[in-house]
């Protein structure tokens, strides 16, 4: 019985813990710090498993831990500036609200990716995938850390426009 | 900085954010703007989308189903957050930290004993067969029996399949259709003929799961859809979320929202749009020269059909050849412009209570037409045919679900003699086999027509279908 446990509580995680981690990076944007809360955040639903009901979907209970370790996070952190309690609140509850938006341009975003010009895909790989970061980027290409940040500011915003673009024709 | 900032000093403010290099100032403006203005949420919920779909890459990248890699990586994390956490080592409690050694263990010793089935049989019925990646043919599925990659045959007309992957996702497929299924990681479905519903968890953004047919490719994060498939086209009919479905002729793709569905064929003259429910018509009047199921009936032109009748009834001593002009000219004469018919074909079925052979007509329902044909209270189909000898037909159809069902198939069953000319309304069709079915079609988008009898000797043929939305 505790090894089906086990394995429900490893199956759900595995599952869903892209979809819970977006969702810290709403309010929490920093891929180190997600990951912390995100680790949080599994010791305590692993700990209160025992109380979860396995007729519920899992992602809106898993949900309620994640807000917590959020809040807790904002509260102590010390280290960056973050969003107020009150900002990160309000992101996620609207994350929900526009959830069928938000996934109708995640398949868009795709597309939009791979029209990204080849130099606008190394800077994506570096930073995004490679996870290299902004100041080593900017050694390695020769340019400055102010230009790479404009780089991936550009990228996105062409990103942004193109989902737009695309959802707006879908229509 | 004031709330007075344009739409594009938001966003720019929002990226700095979303990078770490906005000020404390510049974080307070932007929290002070975000806790009072929805618009500026949207907007920062739309770029932060785009930033944290490109950092969870990685995350989405690695398969649910490849899971010693997802548990390697998951134990990395593990183990990276355990030393940040060492800094902090205060806040952790030492039971928080046995219960996330405790949950590696769990999670390597688990995980590193599944084995490699990717999908398992929830519900068979009818005649079904599996033939194994490795060749190896099994004929007696039984719910519970895990799978390996393989293809899933539902050999007739009364079948049924309903597989669940390890994430959850469901497919079914019915009557006379013919999958292979590979989950190797990315889930993959080649849809070769017939029809299939899916309900699907959501899938990896970088590796979603794909639905092939001769005609289509279908891109899917998580959704619940149905597609009818052969080798000249394929038609997806979208319930919840979204499919991007791309026509393999040239590439061209389409998203298709719920509520929506399109049709892909060969033919690269027309735009594949997605179009709304909405728009569906109630009324169908079949061609049978185009819409019979290959195997499934044989179409033969009314002259032929009436040569066939006259030589039976002469080898059968029923008419003299004296007695054709008389008998027959006023048909033969108008047999020239008239519409053929569809001669019901023998079909070997698993033994149940249609017997184990049956003969059957069955139709595609507006394969090529883009848009869909939605049952009505009032719709009434009227079907026109012959039989030999007095039988027991039975009429149904396969209808593709709402966002309440998924696909279904509905029957009635009528005693004929001779030529008949049914008219039915659609509250008589009732369900007969299929997930989701819940007893009445009303509402649901009409896919495929069929007509089969269990009475060796009928020689049942149909001469017209059509469906209207109410008796005139």
């Amino acid at each position: 019985m505790e090894a089906e446990r086990h394995e429900e509580f490893t199956r759900l995680l595995i599952q869903h813990e892209p979809e819970l981690l977006r969702c810290i990076l709403v309010a929490v944007p920093n891929r180190t710090d997600a990951r912390d809360i995100m680790q949080e955040c599994s010791v305590s639903l692993w700990s209160k498993f025992s109380g979860y009901d396995s007729d519920r979907n899992f992602v809106p209970w898993a949900l309620g831990f994640v807000r917590i370790e959020i809040r807790r996070f904002l509260r102590k952190s010390t280290h960056r500036t973050q969003l107020t309690e009150r900002a990160a609140s309000l992101l996620l509850e609207e994350q929900r609200t526009f959830a069928a938006d938000l996934d109708a341009r995640q398949l868009h975003l795709q597309t939009c990716i791979d029209q990204l010009s080849e130099r606008q895909k190394q800077v994506v790989d570096g930073y995004y995938r490679m996870e290299t970061s902004v100041d080593e980027l900017a050694q390695r290409t020769g340019q400055t850390v102010d230009a790479i940040y404009k780089s991936l500011q550009r990228i996105r915003h062409a990103l942004h426009d193109c989902v737009d673009s695309r959802m707006r024709t879908a229509k | 900085m004031t709330a007075q900032l344009t739409d594009a000093r938001w966003r720019d403010l929002i990226q700095r954010h979303l990078d770490g290099i906005a000020s404390h100032q510049e974080v307070k403006t932007l929290s002070s703007q975000l806790e009072s203005c929805s618009e500026t949420r949207l907007l920062y919920l739309r770029m932060q989308h785009i930033h944290a779909s490109l950092l969870t890459d990685d995350f989405d990248e690695q398969p649910i189903g490849s899971t010693e890699q997802r548990v390697l990586e998951l134990i990395s994390h593990l183990e990276q957050t355990k030393l940040t956490l060492q800094t902090r080592r205060q806040l952790l409690t030492v039971t928080s930290i046995a219960a996330a050694i405790f949950l590696m263990v769990s999670i390597w010793f688990i995980l590193s004993n599944r084995s490699a089935d990717i999908i398992e049989v929830t519900k068979i019925q009818g005649s079904v067969r599996w033939t194994g990646d490795g060749g190896n043919v099994i004929e007696d599925l039984r719910a519970g029996q895990r799978l390996t990659g393989g293809t899933l045959e539902t050999t007739s007309v009364d079948s049924l399949a309903l597989l669940t992957f390890h994430d959850g996702t469901t497919v079914s497929t019915a009557g006379n259709s013919a999958v292979t299924v590979a989950g190797n990681g990315q889930k993959k479905l080649h849809l070769r003929s017939g029809v299939l519903s899916a309900d699907v968890q959501r899938q990896p953004k970088k590796q979603p799961m794909l639905v092939l047919t001769p005609t289509a490719r279908l891109e899917v994060i998580g959704t619940r859809f149905d597609i009818v498939a052969n080798a000249d086209g394929a038609k997806l009919s979208v319930r919840e979320g979204l499919v991007r479905a791309v026509r393999t002729s040239d590439g061209q793709s389409v998203s298709v929202p719920a509520g929506h569905s399109t049709i892909a064929t060969t033919d690269v003259e027309n735009e594949l749009r997605s179009r709304s429910h909405n728009e569906a018509i109630h009324a169908w009047t079949a061609n049978l020269v185009q819409d019979h199921k290959p195997g499934e009936g044989e179409y033969v032109s009314a002259m032929l059909a009436l040569r066939l009748r006259i030589r039976d009834a002469l080898t059968n001593g029923k008419l003299t050849r004296q007695q054709i002009p008389s008998v027959y000219g006023p048909q033969l004469a108008a047999a020239t412009e008239a519409d053929g018919e569809l001669k019901a074909q023998p079909k070997q079925i698993k033994q149940g209570k249609f017997g184990n052979l049956i003969h059957i007509a069955s139709l595609y329902v507006n394969r090529n037409q883009p848009k869909s044909i939605v049952l009505t209270e009032k719709s009434i189909f009227r079907v026109q045919g012959t039989v030999a000898v007095k039988s027991e037909i039975h009429i149904g159809i396969g209808a593709f679900g709402t966002t309440r069902a998924g696909a279904g198939r509905f029957l009635t069953s009528h005693t004929v003699v001779g030529d008949f000319d049914l008219k039915i309304p659609v509250a008589q069709l009732q369900a007969f086999r299929g997930r989701g079915s819940n007893g009445s079609p009303v509402g649901m988008e009409l896919f495929s027509w069929f007509c089969f009898t269990s009475n060796p000797k009928s020689e049942l043929s149909i001469s017209a279908v059509t469906l209207t939305p109410a008796l005139d």
